[in-house]
């Protein structure tokens, strides 16, 4: 017979381990009780059944609403001034545009200047003009569009002169994980350029690249192909969140050859 | 949750940037709704508490202190603001239909929409801090050190209080006829 300590001793450890609160020690001590006392077995079914039965509740929607009206009723202290010169949306459109010249401008010649595969002299100056990545002499090939509840946008593949421009805007509700990866070696990154607000932790290394972003981002990446394959494969993109893929979505270049 | 993804986000909040309020907004609007509505049992009560919890937590973030984690203070909020809530509603009558065994019997299977209903009545018969430990470890699925940061409560109580709210929660849905 256990006494009223050895009992409540034993209701902790086993509702540890039911809990995932165990450490590899009490996991082993867990094991052994279990092995010699049935009542402590019995306990343990007990606490994993009602857990399991509370689990099959399933988590409840949010109401469509409650977000804009968290978003509406709460007040931040306002950005200091020299933040609110930097707040894109809120300029004149004039000054937007601009801007967002002078930094496709900036970030390409510096990549330009960075990267050993770019090549200054295939020229990229409609960039600067162009973030969305059209232009009298671009053809769209392929594109893709993608939603869920935080996580929205869409990738164009357009055939350029000089290569190929992939424009992507996202509109994400939380820091997310961006890749793109180009098929093998058919192509290579050229240049990159962001709109309005910054990616954070781009970095390309061979047909991969890969950024941070969150909020609404719109941002243009030029390729040229390297190869000449025929049938390369299909340009990929993916988001990710905590490493969990939200979204995953396929362009194929091959079109833009017929 | 991400600590410091969390961090970042309220730092620009302070600085007044409103993409990271609705950032930080969409990573617990759920959790705190859901927790709310546990703790209360109708949408409407849940959605007011995690309006109110979030506006709460925005008028006090200078005394937040970023050395506990943030989803540990908004919960905290929550969890408080459900239960002036419970406070502020009249008392439910306990020996209303719910005591009638009307459930469905032991060996009959019901879908998870049948479980949520019948485990949100089981849960309304609990005592506030049982139904808080239960909501806090099952639905939002914190450890018990931080529910005990939460509810103010030390470690060693936060075990024990789930195991007699698990052992009500048990034996309120036997009554009912299910055998969980």
């Amino acid at each position: 017979m256990m006494d009223e300590m050895d009992k409540e001793r034993i209701q902790e450890l086993v509702q540890a381990g039911v809990d995932g609160e165990l450490d590899a020690e009490g996991r082993q001590r867990l094991a052994a009780l279990l092995d010699e006392s049935a009542e402590a077995r019995a306990l343990h079914e007990d606490l994993e059944r009602l857990k399991a039965f509370i689990d099959r509740a399933p988590e409840l929607p949010v109401p469509d609403s409650l977000h804009d009206a968290i978003v509406r009723g709460v007040t931040l202290p306002s950005p200091p001034a020299w933040k609110r010169w930097l707040r894109f949306s809120e300029l004149p459109g004039f000054v937007r545009y601009g801007m967002a010249g002078a930094a496709a401008m900036v970030l390409t010649v510096v990549v330009y200047q960075a990267g050993e595969q770019l090549d200054p002299a295939q020229g990229y100056d409609d960039l600067v003009g162009t973030i969305a990545a059209s232009g009298p002499d671009a053809r769209k090939v392929d594109e893709v569009k993608f939603g869920s509840a935080d996580a929205r946008g869409e990738a164009r593949l357009l055939a350029k002169p000089e290569g190929y421009a992939l424009a992507v805007d996202l509109d994400l509700a939380a820091p997310t994980e961006l890749a793109i990866t180009l098929p093998g070696e058919a192509y290579r990154f050229n240049a990159f350029a962001q709109g309005a607000d910054s990616l954070s932790a781009v970095s390309w290394s061979g047909n991969r690249l890969t950024a941070t972003a969150d909020g609404k981002q719109r941002f243009v990446v030029l390729l040229s192909e390297s190869t000449g394959d025929p049938s390369p494969g299909e340009i990929t993109l993916s988001l990710s969140r905590n490493g969990t893929v939200l979204l995953a979505g396929a362009l194929d270049p091959s079109t833009a050859r017929d | 949750m991400g600590k410091d993804q969390d961090q970042a986000l309220i730092e620009d909040c302070r600085n007044g940037d409103r993409r990271a309020l609705g950032s930080l907004v969409r990573r617990y609007e759920r959790p705190i709704y859901n927790a709310a509505y546990r703790m209360l049992g109708t949408a409407d009560e849940a959605a007011d508490v995690a309006q109110t919890t979030f506006l709460k937590a925005f008028e006090n973030l200078h005394r937040y202190n970023p050395q506990y984690k943030f989803f540990s203070w908004i919960y905290r909020i929550a969890v408080n603001e459900s239960i002036n809530q419970l406070n502020r509603r009249k008392r439910l009558d306990e020996l209303g239909d719910n005591e009638v065994a009307s459930g469905p019997g032991p060996d009959a299977t019901f879908d998870a929409d049948q479980v949520s209903e019948e485990l949100q009545k089981a849960l309304m018969t609990l005592t506030q801090d049982h139904r808080a430990v239960i909501v806090l470890r099952h639905f939002t699925e914190i450890s018990y050190r931080e529910i005990g940061e939460i509810l103010q409560i030390p470690e060693k109580t936060v075990k024990s209080r789930l195991f007699s709210a698990r052992k009500a929660m048990k034996a309120q849905l036997e009554r009912k006829g299910y055998t969980p």
